[in-house]
């Protein structure tokens, strides 16, 4: 099995785009396709055998690049390249070639950091996935858009430059770059370059990651982005993003000050994001400080993850509910109703996996990010949650009442795409595949 | 007042960088065993370093005699695939959002000098730049530096002859090479065991052509990076008129 | 078979979402015949030899990665026969109610699945499981309402209840380490009692429970009949599924009382009920909407369950249970009945309304007859059960709460009269309208059977209760078919019929031999009054206003309502709401200084803490 395949199909394919003009969209439409089979594929090696690695330009790794695909990293490689096929056919054939080209650039980059074992790799693909998303936001060219485009890029490259300094003072003490290389040697570090160094990737990673304060760019960048592209962040990049926090954090730093930290800021997210949702009028908006709560809530299963096997099953679950059910929110966003039988369907199982209710995905990470939190004896963290809940459960109420039944204008495959990608919360939630996933240590990790 | 909050947090942030910075110790000894490295894949410890590795094995096992280039192209090239992607996708994102753009004013004719001149020049530069990626291996340079003087032969064109536009050409040169690199990698996961591996015997180092899959790669590199950047003014251009 | 009749119901679901009304109802009737079976199969288990096939009793059904386990319980089995029952002939009255099948169906099957699953749990996870299932499938029900009301104040509800209730579970599994309920012993510490109260709390929204009932009469009075009727006669009642479990099988109520040493919780469990019952009748007298009315009462009437429950001796839980049982029964009647009017005249005011009884008189006799039973007139199960819960609360001198259920008794029949009059009897405005389709009526009338058989055998309810009594260990009444004997006095079926029947001799004679005479409606009503409102027949109508004085006695202290409270609670989320949106400047350049504030902290942070 080569993960690897992951990344240069789409890149080799994104390069020969300009060449087939025309043909742009559905050349797109096919590499997602290989690439999602690939990931499936990959998915279950790594289900039934466990970590795969793959050694690049055949150095051994802290030598040369390794990917190393574990539990979570094969299940998001899948959810990623599965949901943007879907969503690429919501989008429809009427995008242009570079749209296509940014597209896959996007959907690359994020399943690369997601399976890379290298840290400057990752930011090599953070900047892939930046750079991309960046001009995806742009694509309505109108000047909402343009707007959300360029604060989403000055944060984003101040992000990068903090991840820069933060990688090159551990390579300034460790002289490694691969994660494992260097979680095994964390504790020779001098102390205070070291939290330096946690500070810079904290800050750099949570710019992509929407953990407040870094998400400034959130609402005005979702906002003006089309339904589409929305709906790509929501489960490409930002998940890649969460998920690199939880790697660095989990298998670099599992030390108690970061736990602290991560779970303060995990929870003060979750707040301030279901809290700013509650009145907002702009479905777009409303949804994307929505999506900044649920990173709060994943935020919390990662800080959790340190030292509770039920919070790493909660990342797992949480991430799944949240990529299927906003993902198809977002695409339903782009008009202001549900009319018909596949629109409505979309709305409230979406909404019903949103809010956790069983047998959707949602449910089952809302229960065992709770039992993590009562095991470890944090009532304080449980009724935030709770309260954030009813926040949430609040306003998406009012979603529903009044987007329901109204006149709406997409293409039948659009509606068909959204109507999967919301089912994918239900099916995910009934099939034990997630449960024995979470169950599988993830590669090199300290903590539990 | 906002303005005000802006600063002196600036200059706070500087401070403490500077403090950071300060702390970091001035020199290393590459050979002391805090920085030995550990292979994750099977935890075996090793008895040197990554750099110390680097310096040491370079010439050996790519045939590169340049170990810039080595670890650029062979050790790590897979970030550098990354890094030429990056600059596609910047490429691809400016020609997409400006493609909607209104054109600006005429801009005059450029003098008699600078039009006959940049003719002449422009052989030169762009020997020159094929010159430091092809030896990229063996000299200081390659693809990155390379490509850049190829483009701003261009950039000159451009300024001498304002009606000077490379329409289609020049995104087929930026795929092709993006192709080939991508190709070459994919060839090293056929003929050999791994994505970018070398697959062609390395020579002997010192040579033009040595150093395995590194002179193909970096003259890709050459041609994407000059074209991607002569892509991108050449669309500055067209928007501005 | 568990298994069987679960698959059946999710598969009866996912059909009845494609097909058309007629089918999809009969489908729904159809799969709602096993249950049924199946529970008369078990009551085999619990002293009724009815039918006998050894349909076993427990089963696990794995759900992505876990299993949920799911057994017959005496409990479970004594709930599962008020909900069941109520399925199939909520279903026939459909039949015909419904122009087109848009949703009701399959949710209506996933309600049922999940009340089976509430009830048959064996473990909290299966419990909450499908407790949230029932909520968001009851939820999606009330959304077809699209009262905006109703859907968000429901929606809203739901998520707190399923909260405090999840609240007490994680409590509860941090004390035991498990989750099954067969080995969950509460602590008596700050932490257990919290978990009671949480749940509790969470079980009476679902029950209607004052002040946590807001909700309710936006759901009840907006949604379908149908629904309302299995909303109010099946789903109510899980919660009290819920209170019975955590106070009595898990004796929480012990918990509570080793805890608060001097002050008794169970009381205020009790007080609670009583309040409930009281100030939702003196509501209900001034409600016009006959759903609304129908709200305020069931809230009233499942008041007593919880002062049974609180009071909690033998006696006191007897009858609330079996209040429980007539209340599934009675309202469901009561709801299908305003159904029906509403099919056939397309109203619900009582003001508008009027003679209906004389079109409809099969309507009116089941309908009479629920509200009897409701209103506790003796002979009916209705009386039976309310005396049980007078007696107790005497009998454990629960001084404030009996004469509440006293007065709240009284006042149920007052205003159960306005429908009875102000709807079927009276001046007769709908001279042309129908008789109910005969699958309404035929519903109707099957669901007022329960109530015959218990009116005159009210001991076999407390046979049926005997075993979930003992699970909670509580004592059961000494009892045979006709007689419950209770400490103070024995409740006798007979000689009620007899006491009733020497008093209604002379009732009956003055009756027969006193002549009558049919008056115009305005010929009486007018004596008096005001002539110029002549021409408005609403104002003139019997059953407007008909409590006046009382109305404007009571009715200023009602006047913000409870909503009104929540409602300040949600504005004040809001104004906090704008506050937190005011962080999001939309400016880039506070942006990029949160962001390198945030670095500077957290390194500051980290580096000197």
């Amino acid at each position: 099995m080569h993960p690897v395949l992951l990344i240069a199909i789409p890149l080799l394919v994104a390069f020969i785009i300009p060449l087939f003009k025309k043909y742009g969209p559905s050349i797109a439409l096919g590499a997602l396709a290989l690439n999602t089979g690939i990931s499936i594929a990959l998915f279950s090696v790594v289900y039934s055998t466990g970590t795969v690695h793959e050694i690049i330009a055949g150095f051994a790794p802290p030598i040369g690049i390794f990917l190393a695909v574990d539990s979570l990293s094969a299940l998001l490689a899948m959810i990623i390249n599965l949901f943007a096929l879907i969503n690429f056919m919501a989008i429809g054939k009427a995008s242009e070639y570079k749209f296509s080209m940014l597209y896959l650039l996007a959907v690359a980059g994020s399943t690369g950091i997601v399976i890379t074992g290298d840290i400057f790799n990752m930011f090599v693909f953070f900047e892939i996935t930046a750079v991309a998303s960046y001009a995806l936001v742009a694509s309505r060219k109108d000047k909402k858009s343009m707007e959300g485009a360029i604060k989403y890029m000055i944060l984003g490259s101040l992000g990068s430059i903090f991840i820069l300094i933060g990688i090159a003072l551990i390579y300034s003490q460790l002289k490694s770059l691969n994660i494992y290389d260097i979680a095994s040697r964390i504790s020779t570090m001098d102390a205070k370059i070291k939290w330096a160094s946690v500070a810079m990737l904290l800050t750099g990673i949570g710019v992509e990651a929407e953990i407040f304060p870094l998400n400034g760019w959130v609402p005005d960048a979702y906002q003006g982005a089309s339904g589409g592209v929305a709906s790509l962040l929501s489960f490409g990049p930002s998940k890649a993003a969460i998920y690199a926090i939880a790697r660095i954090m989990l298998v670099i730093f599992p030390l108690q000050k970061v736990y602290y930290l991560v779970l303060t800021i995990g929870v003060i997210t979750l707040l301030i994001g279901e809290l700013a949702a509650l009145k907002q009028e702009n479905v777009k908006r409303m949804l994307a400080y929505s999506s900044i709560g649920q990173m709060g809530l994943i935020t919390i299963a990662i800080a959790m993850g340190m030292n509770e096997k039920n919070a790493i099953l909660a990342i797992f679950f949480l991430m799944v509910s949240h990529a299927s059910s906003k993902a198809s929110l977002f695409l339903l966003s782009d008009s202001s109703g549900m009319g018909s039988a596949a629109t409505k369907y979309t709305g409230i199982v979406s909404v019903l996996g949103i809010v956790g209710m069983p047998p959707f995905a949602g449910f089952w990470g809302k229960w065992y990010l709770l039992m993590a939190a009562i095991n470890g004896n944090m009532l304080w963290v449980i009724v935030l949650i709770f309260f954030s809940g009813i926040v949430e459960a609040a306003y998406f109420a009012r979603y529903l009442h009044r987007y329901y039944g109204n006149e709406e204008s997409f293409s039948r495959l659009t509606k068909y795409s959204m109507a999967v990608l919301a089912t994918m919360s239900l099916i995910f939630g009934l099939l034990p595949l997630i449960y024995e996933m979470g169950l599988k240590t993830l590669f090199g990790m300290g903590g539990v | 007042m906002r303005k005000l909050a802006g600063i002196v947090i600036a200059g706070i942030f500087f401070i403490s960088m500077m403090m950071l910075f300060y702390h970091l110790p001035a020199s290393h000894d590459l050979s002391s065993n805090e920085y030995y490295y550990r292979n994750p894949i099977n935890g075996s410890v090793a008895n040197e370093s990554i750099p110390e590795h680097y310096i040491k094995y370079t010439k050996n096992e790519t045939g590169a005699v340049n170990a810039v280039t080595a670890i650029v192209v062979e050790y790590r090239g897979f970030d550098t695939l990354g890094e030429v992607t990056v600059l596609f996708t910047a490429a691809t994102g400016v020609s997409f959002l400006l493609s909607l753009a209104v054109r600006g004013r005429k801009r005059e004719e450029a003098n008699l000098i600078l039009k006959e001149g940049s003719k002449l020049v422009l052989p030169f530069i762009l020997l020159t730049g094929a010159y430091i990626f092809i030896h990229g291996h063996l000299t200081p340079g390659g693809g990155f530096p390379g490509g850049s003087v190829v483009a701003s032969g261009f950039l000159l064109m451009m300024l001498a002859y304002p009606k000077f536009f490379m329409k289609d050409r020049i995104s087929w040169f930026e795929s092709a090479a993006g192709t080939a690199f991508v190709v070459i990698g994919l060839l090293g996961l056929v003929l050999a065991t791994s994505f970018l591996q070398n697959f062609i015997p390395v020579g002997t180092p010192g040579q033009l052509v040595s150093a395995g899959i590194i002179p193909l790669i970096y003259i890709a590199i050459g041609f994407k990076v000059g074209s991607e950047l002569s892509a991108i003014v050449n669309k500055m251009k067209e928007v501005q008129g | 078979m568990l298994d069987i009749i679960l698959a059946e119901i999710l598969v009866a679901a996912i059909i009845t979402f494609f097909v058309g009304r007629k089918l999809a109802a009969i489908i729904a009737m159809a799969v709602s015949i096993l249950p049924l079976i199946a529970l008369l199969d078990w009551a085999s288990l619990y002293g009724f030899n009815i039918i006998h096939l050894g349909i076993e009793k427990s089963i696990s059904i794995p759900i992505a990665g876990v299993s949920l386990n799911l057994a017959i319980t005496p409990l479970g089995w004594f709930f599962a026969l008020m909900i069941i029952p109520l399925f199939p002939a909520i279903m026939l009255f459909s039949y015909s109610f419904y122009k087109k099948n848009d949703g009701f169906y399959p949710f209506m099957l996933l309600a049922l699945l999940s009340s089976i699953g509430i009830i048959m749990a064996k473990d909290m996870l299966t419990f909450f499981l499908f407790w949230e299932m029932m909520s968001w499938s009851s939820f999606l029900l009330v959304y077809r309402s699209r009262d905006k009301e109703a859907v968000m104040s429901y929606f809203i509800f739901s998520s707190l209840s399923a909260f405090l209730i999840f609240l007490g579970i994680l409590i509860i599994y941090q004390q035991n380490a498990s989750l099954l309920l067969s080995s969950i012993n509460i602590e008596s510490n700050a932490y257990g009692v919290v978990a009671i109260i949480s749940l509790i709390a969470g079980f009476a929204i679902k029950s209607v429970l004052m002040p946590l009932h807001a909700w309710a009469p936006y759901v009840y009075s907006k949604s379908d009949e149908p629904f309302v009727a299995f909303l109010a006669g099946g789903l109510s009642k899980l919660g009290y599924y819920g209170m019975f479990l955590i106070l009595f099988i898990l004796a929480g109520a012990k918990v509570l009382e080793t805890y608060f040493t001097n002050l008794s919780p169970n009381y205020i469990l009790a007080v609670f009920g009583a309040l409930s019952a009281f100030i939702a009748t003196l509501i209900a007298f001034m409600q016009d909407d006959m759903r609304k009315l129908l709200a305020y009462s069931s809230i009233g009437q499942l008041g007593y369950i919880a002062i049974g429950f609180g009071i909690g001796t033998p006696l006191a839980v007897s009858g609330a249970l079996f209040q429980a049982f007539n209340h599934a029964f009675f309202k469901a009647v009561l709801f299908l009945a305003a159904g029906a009017v509403a099919y056939r005249t397309g109203k619900w005011k009582i003001s508008e309304l009027g003679g209906v009884g004389y079109r409809m008189p099969f309507t009116f006799m089941a309908t009479l007859f629920a509200i009897f039973t409701l209103a506790a007139i003796p002979i009916t199960s209705g009386f039976a059960a309310k005396w049980l819960l007078y007696e107790s609360a005497i009998d454990a001198k629960y001084i404030f709460v009996a004469p509440i259920m006293l007065i709240a008794g009284v006042g149920a029949f007052l205003y159960s009269f306005r429908i009875l009059y102000g709807v079927f009897l009276g001046e007769n405005r709908y001279p042309n309208i129908k008789e109910a389709p005969k699958s309404m009526v035929a519903a109707m009338f099957i669901l007022v059977m329960p109530l015959l058989i218990f009116l005159i055998f009210p001991g076999y309810m407390l046979d049926m209760m005997h075993d979930a009594l003992i699970s909670g260990n509580i004592a059961t009444l000494n009892h045979n078919a006709f007689v419950i004997e209770t400490s103070l006095a024995s409740y006798n079926t007979i000689a009620v019929i007899v006491a009733l029947m020497i008093a209604l001799i002379p009732a009956i004679l003055i009756y027969k031999t006193r002549k009558h005479r049919v008056v115009d409606f305005m010929d009486n009503y007018l004596a008096g009054e005001l002539p110029e409102l002549y021409d408005n027949k609403i104002s003139m109508h019997a059953a407007s206003r008909f409590y006046k004085p009382i109305e404007e006695i009571i009715g200023p202290y009602f006047e913000p309502g409870t909503m009104s409270y929540y409602m300040a609670i949600y504005r004040g989320l809001k104004a906090i709401s704008d506050a937190v949106r005011k962080i999001y400047t939309g400016k880039a350049g506070d942006y990029a200084i949160y962001v390198t504030l945030f670095l500077l902290i957290i390194m500051g942070w980290f580096i000197w803490m």
